[in-house]
């Protein structure tokens, strides 16, 4: 091994020699996030995503790269899609595995929260119904090559300064053909609690690519509302047994109405289905709760309801979603919404930190999200 | 990607032409002879294929693993990292891509009891982080594309469509799981080893050879025939050289090509 490393020492090429750090961006278990440029070709903006070492201070590795940096590098590297996050290269220095990847201003949770605390004014259905449409657009590709995300939530969809969206963090992403053990018994919880969908709420071992729809007809509600349609009180895990997530499925039913057979044929065969018994029964209220929103179009409630359906088997698909009426309707969806509403949000705050190459500021500030609830809440066993 | 073999990186970046395959045999060619090269691929194919056996690993895995080894060594020799402690890396990210994970504990232990059960002669004296480290050269030498199409899976859905009876399909996998041993899925798509396999299959089980439907189906396949055949052929090629193949005599040889990489350097 000592005479490849000598090889592979001559070519390798430091990071910081090829980009410049601009900025800290945030955070994670996974490792940290920066912005970045090349130091030569063209000026664009790029994100670095830099993972931790196994075990900070050890020498050598131990158990070499961990099972979601190998999904999101394996599938990233091979997905090439303008609604999905590309992947540059991969670049091995310091011991750590760096992606480098495309940059976006900003993600759907920044920006709804900027709407919530600031402009105090929803999104405009321009800008609901172009996110939306990309969203679908990027969820379709991956899902005709077979990958489910399984962890769409705002925080995760990147949009650029222009309004193209980009679904970004795969690393909870997986291939579905032909598993060789269930899904479930590879990771026993996935999808950020208020996404959730209610097949792996009630503990389902199979499960398909209609549990990303469910995320995403929950974003959808959230862009319109500006604030999460299921917004359940979580149940941590203690002593590794997963629990069954009462509060969620209580803001479900208290929405959408008490599941009834004739609308979910299979609920029974649910493993967690025992538990349902204990909620009180409700009646279907979506349409009061669209209304609510101020929203008028009886085609964005159809879609909505279609993302929205108990039985994972009638629930829309990402490709037939993007087909729905509501998509023909004045406004039509455009690529670049901000763009063309002449929208403009504040740029994502950047820290500096030892990898910077600039020097830091006398009052650095937190990046906003970097605290808010949802934006860092992923829950994988493994 | 899963579904489209065309824009993988597996087709746009690490596809070779026959004579880029002849000029890497070729550089070998100072220290071993022809028959010698293929020996070597036969053994290092069954050494991944035992240690995927004792970690009941399926043939994909075991297919990928091998892809990982072949790309490893196009621009690397045995003298730079040993080829034993490369065969128990490339099966451990195999694993890890193909999401059948185990711990690098039990890819150390099952690779050196593999490797004992093969010969005594075999050195390993490499302890679990050294598979770790070895992990990160194998992943920067293939710059990170970690995803590979196998012919199994085409094989699986053409089968189904022309109800292909159980024998056939076995025989045509197993002769799938033998085109690993050459370098046929460096230099054709996974559907031409998938179709040579099947016709090849169809030649080993007469009994079939009634089914209309499957001789249909061969005859409106829109495949170049040369390549097919071509691959037909290789594989004719490998079956003749496993008389020669003697297992006890891989070790030594090994050992005496990779002190001659050294002595040439």
């Amino acid at each position: 091994m000592e005479n490849y490393k000598r090889k592979r020492e001559k070519q390798r090429v430091k990071i910081r020699a090829k980009y410049e750090i601009i900025g800290f961006i945030s955070s994670g278990t996974y490792g940290r996030v920066y912005k970045a440029r090349p130091r030569e070709g063209p000026p664009i903006e790029l994100a670095i995503k830099k993972f931790k070492p196994e075990r900070e201070g050890e020498a050598r590795p131990s158990t070499g790269i961990s099972q979601s940096a190998c999904r999101e590098i394996g599938l990233c590297r091979e997905l090439h899609h303008e609604n999905i996050v590309e992947l540059c290269e991969v670049v091995m220095d310091d011991n750590a595995i760096h992606m480098v990847m495309d940059y976006a201003e900003f993600d759907l949770l920044s920006i709804m929260q900027h709407h919530t605390h600031h402009l105090r004014k929803p999104l405009s259905e321009l800008v609901v119904k172009s996110i939306l449409w990309q969203l679908l657009n990027g969820v379709a590709y991956l899902h005709a090559n077979f990958i489910l995300q399984r962890d769409l939530k705002p925080a995760n969809i990147m949009i650029t300064s222009s309004g193209v969206v980009k679904v970004g963090d795969m690393g909870l992403a997986r291939v579905f053909r032909r598993p060789f053990q269930t899904l479930y018994n590879g990771d026993k919880v996935v999808v950020t609690v208020w996404y959730r969908a209610p097949e792996l709420l009630l503990g389902s071992r199979h499960y398909t690519t209609a549990i990303d729809m469910w995320s995403v007809g929950c974003i959808f509600a959230e862009m319109l509302a500006l604030r999460p349609i299921f917004k359940g009180e979580e149940v941590k895990m203690e002593k590794k047994q997963i629990p069954f997530q009462r509060g969620q499925v209580n803001k479900i039913i208290e929405v959408l109405g008490t599941p009834a057979k004739d609308q979910w044929p299979s609920i029974e065969l649910m493993p967690d289905f025992q538990h349902m018994k204990q909620f009180r029964h409700y009646a279907n209220a979506l349409k009061t709760w669209y209304t609510n929103t101020g929203h008028k179009s009886e085609a964005g409630f159809q879609l909505l309801s279609s993302m929205l359906e108990y039985d994972p088997e009638r629930r829309s698909s990402a490709s037939d979603a993007m087909e729905h009426p509501y998509f023909m309707e004045e406004p039509r969806p455009v690529k670049h919404p901000f763009l063309e509403q002449n929208i403009s949000y504040p740029k994502r705050r950047l820290t500096l930190d030892e990898l910077c190459d600039a020097k830091p500021p006398p009052h650095p500030k937190m990046h906003p999200d970097s605290s808010m609830p949802g934006s860092s809440n992923v829950n994988t066993v493994s | 990607m899963a579904a489209n073999y065309w824009e993988s990186s597996q087709f746009q970046r690490f596809m070779l032409t026959r004579f880029e395959l002849a000029e890497l045999d070729s550089m070998h060619m100072l220290q071993l002879t022809s028959r010698e090269i293929t020996h070597i691929k036969i053994y290092f194919s069954s050494l991944v294929l035992r240690i995927g056996k004792r970690l009941r690993a399926r043939q994909e895995i075991v297919a990928t693993a091998l892809v990982y080894f072949k790309r490893f060594y196009i621009n690397n020799t045995f003298y730079d990292l040993d080829p034993y402690l490369m065969t128990a890396t490339c099966l451990y990210l195999a694993c890890k891509v193909e999401e059948n994970p185990h711990h690098i504990k039990q890819i150390w232990s099952e690779s050196k009891a593999a490797f004992a059960e093969v010969s005594p002669d075999i050195r390993f004296p490499y302890d679990v982080p050294d598979i770790a480290e070895c992990e990160s050269y194998l992943l920067e030498e293939m710059k990170f594309y970690l995803v590979v199409y196998h012919p199994y899976q085409v094989l699986l859905d053409v089968s189904e469509q022309i109800k292909l009876p159980k024998p056939s399909l076995q025989a045509a996998w197993s002769i799938i799981n033998d085109s690993y041993q050459t370098d046929a899925i460096f230099v054709y798509p996974p559907h031409v080893i998938a179709v040579a396999a099947m016709f090849l299959s169809r030649v080993v089980d007469q009994g079939s050879q009634s089914d209309v439907e499957a001789q249909q189906w061969f005859a409106d396949l829109n495949v170049d025939i040369t390549d097919v055949l071509q691959v037909v052929s290789d594989l004719l090629v490998l079956y003749g050289l496993w008389n020669t193949y003697s297992e006890e005599k891989m070790p030594e040889l090994v050992y005496r090509y990779i002190a001659d990489i050294a002595a040439s350097n």
